[in-house]
């Protein structure tokens, strides 16, 4: 009987469906999804999955759609401006009718809205005498930073300023939690924040008084697929009676204090709130090393696997290119080009064919390894002298023969060097990958930006800096397995 | 047995071959003789196939050059182009018995015929273990020539082979090669 029953725990376990949980990569966004997880698995209806830190909405409504993720945690004003592009959709009815057309629903609000508001410093508050948006008429001049979103977003800044009809004349173009840096150090002095941030108390903010009514509300919602409430009925349902309504402005801003301020993890913030009990602060240890291991394994799984394909394929390219002009010509073009695209742009227009994580950070890792192999490999092999090719034809070698023995070895110094440069390209960009859920060291660096945790920051990008030197060093070594000794240069 | 049949050969406007009539046969050592730039190089590139008449044709033993694969003419001919043409990442002794070596012909027979004519040439083993860049150029030009001779083809092409050797070494040369010649 035990054994049976043991059996149908193991079936079923092996059985069980996995709830895949999304968060986009700021602190409050961590936390409420943490919530939800920490809900589903007490839950025990599905194993969960989470699937944080996926960069910005645009990345993360896309794992939506693609059942890369089952849910996350949105803003009905994100939903509308940016998501549904329509800026008419207020009430909760209308907003989940239009999602529903996508295969989306969404929750009602879990009580808090965390709007945009623009914010000064208290001390700017008497000095210029600024406190209303419509004052920044006569103070147009002041120096402002934005985040990228704030900037482009259909609610963003283009719009407040038509709306008050004032135009800055010094905005620079900021990640989030850095413009709150440069605030502190003075090289700024208007920044826009979000009305549950922690860091308005910690920098004794101001927030302008929003007098001409422009800022939409961002009710703090679950978005979900459709197929959620099915197939996790009594999750979702747990997740609407314990979370609707239940948080408010103060215990959000509460909740991303105890992580920002007081060093707390985003599971501890999140049992806090569940629980009720006041958790250590700082148990963290300052350098998380197994953490460091895990995330750096992953990140050489992501360069090494990249860098084989690209090999794979570059050096095959680069050898028909260095055959034929025109052929050649279109080969290198077509790869310039791609190393035009913008990493996260390549990411996030992967994302419809390969989903999220590893594969299509690879894939994308792959294609910026490509250009330095075909252009090292293509140059290698046209700059050997003509004389030696004829040399190589007249002692009666076939044409594999030739590029076995004399024009792969020739040229094998500048292989070498496409294959260290792409290499070593890899290492960086492949922190990016962490934006689409790959993982890798990139993942340390992203959350130390959303926690503002230099320390964490630097716990992700020195061991990425040592890993290029690491690489950089591999590389050397294996010249000489690979470039004939004569043809070294040292 | 080699024939050439009134081939032409310009090069933009100037012409370098204007119709060259000659046969040679098999047995017989010629020496081209003429200024810099007059077309000894290119009649030579004419019979190992490395470039085509414009008008005009070249045949070995009654085949046109232009119809022989690389393979075939590389069988009839050892060619020791000017300066040598040797493979900078392989020491002398591999750029020699690199024909050899791709053919699958015995390695052991072609090391025993490569000591010898080194010996002929005065060159040493020591000296064929090294690598291009760090022999002299009368060495490299010695090898290069070990190399035209190591398959015995029936054919021999040499261009400029005395060029840079120093007057000694020139004469021991001259001599070795007219008694590899009467073999």
């Amino acid at each position: 009987m035990k054994i049976l029953a043991i059996f149908i725990l193991l079936m079923s376990s092996a059985q069980a469906k996995t709830l895949k949980v999304g968060s986009k990569n700021f602190t409050e966004s961590y936390i409420l999804a943490e919530i939800v997880a920490q809900i589903a698995e007490s839950v025990g209806e599905a194993d969960v999955e989470r699937r944080f830190g996926l960069g910005g909405t645009g990345i993360t409504f896309q794992a939506l759609t693609k059942g890369e993720i089952h849910l996350y945690p949105e803003y009905t004003g994100t939903i509308s401006e940016s998501i549904l592009k329509d800026s008419s959709l207020k009430d909760y009815k209308r907003l989940n009718e239009k999602l529903a057309n996508q295969n989306l629903t969404m929750s009602e609000s879990l009580g808090f809205n965390n709007t945009y508001a623009l914010a000064i410093k208290d001390s700017l508050l008497r000095e210029l005498n600024l406190s209303k948006l419509s004052q920044l008429n006569t103070h147009n001049n002041i120096p402002a930073a934005f985040s990228h979103e704030f900037m482009k977003r259909g609610d963003g800044l283009v719009k407040l300023q038509r709306h008050y009809g004032f135009k800055l004349k010094d905005v620079k173009a900021m990640e989030h939690s850095l413009a709150y840096q440069a605030l502190e150090d003075g090289k700024v002095d208007l920044v826009e924040v979000y009305s549950t941030d922690a860091k308005i108390e910690k920098y004794k903010l101001i927030i302008l008084e929003d007098d001409l009514n422009f800022f939409p509300a961002y009710l703090s919602v679950l978005l979900a697929n459709s197929n959620l409430k099915e197939e996790f009925p009594q999750t979702w349902q747990v997740l609407e009676s314990r979370l609707v309504g239940k948080i408010d402005n103060k215990t959000m801003t509460k909740l991303n204090a105890l992580v920002e301020l007081d060093g707390l993890s985003f599971s501890q913030a999140a049992r806090f709130f569940l629980e009720g009990k006041q958790i250590q602060k700082n148990l963290l240890p300052a350098w998380n090393w197994d953490r460091i291991i895990l995330r750096t394994k992953e990140h050489l799984k992501l360069v090494i696997l990249s860098l084989v394909m690209a090999i794979f394929i570059g050096l095959p390219l680069g050898i028909i290119a260095s055959q034929n002009k025109f052929i050649g010509q279109f080969l290198l073009s077509l790869n310039g080009v791609i190393q035009t695209i913008p990493s996260l742009a390549l990411l996030c227009l992967l994302i419809p064919f390969f989903g999220i994580g590893p594969k299509p950070a690879i894939i994308a890792l792959f294609l910026y390894a490509l250009l330095p192999i075909v252009r090292g490999t293509h140059a290698g092999l046209v700059s050997i002298d003509i004389k030696l090719k004829e040399s190589a034809q007249l002692m009666g070698l076939s044409k594999f023969q030739r590029l076995r023995f004399v024009l792969l070895p020739l040229a094998s110094p500048s292989i070498m060097s496409g294959i260290k440069t792409s290499a070593i390209i890899n290492v960086g960009t492949a922190t990016l990958a962490a934006f689409i859920g790959a993982g890798g060291l990139g993942q340390i660096i992203v959350t130390g930006l959303a926690l503002n945790d230099q320390d964490m920051i630097l716990q992700g990008a020195i061991p990425a800096g040592a890993l290029a030197l690491v690489v950089h060093a591999g590389f050397e070594l294996l010249d000489k397995l690979f470039v004939p000794v004569a043809l070294r240069r040292n | 047995m080699i024939e050439i049949n009134d081939a032409h050969k310009s090069f933009g406007a100037t012409q370098v071959i204007p119709g060259l009539t000659l046969s040679i046969a098999t047995g017989q050592t010629h020496i081209l003789l003429g200024s810099s730039g007059c077309g000894k190089t290119t009649l030579l590139r004419m019979i190992a196939g490395l470039t085509s008449p414009d008008q005009g044709e070249v045949t070995i033993g009654n085949k046109l050059v232009s119809s022989l694969s690389k393979r075939e003419i590389s069988d009839m001919i050892g060619y020791v182009i000017q300066e040598g043409g040797l493979l900078p990442h392989l020491n002398g002794i591999d750029n020699v018995l690199l024909p050899v070596k791709i053919r699958g012909l015995d390695i052991a027979k072609a090391t025993e015929r490569l000591e010898a004519f080194a010996a002929a040439i005065d060159l040493t083993i020591p000296q064929l273990k090294r690598f291009p860049h760090e022999i002299s150029g009368g060495q490299r030009q010695r090898v290069a020539l070990l190399r035209g001779l190591i398959l015995d083809q029936p054919i021999i092409l040499l261009d400029e082979p005395l060029s840079a050797l120093d007057p000694v070494v020139r004469m021991n040369l001259q001599r070795h090669l007219k008694s590899i010649f009467k073999k």
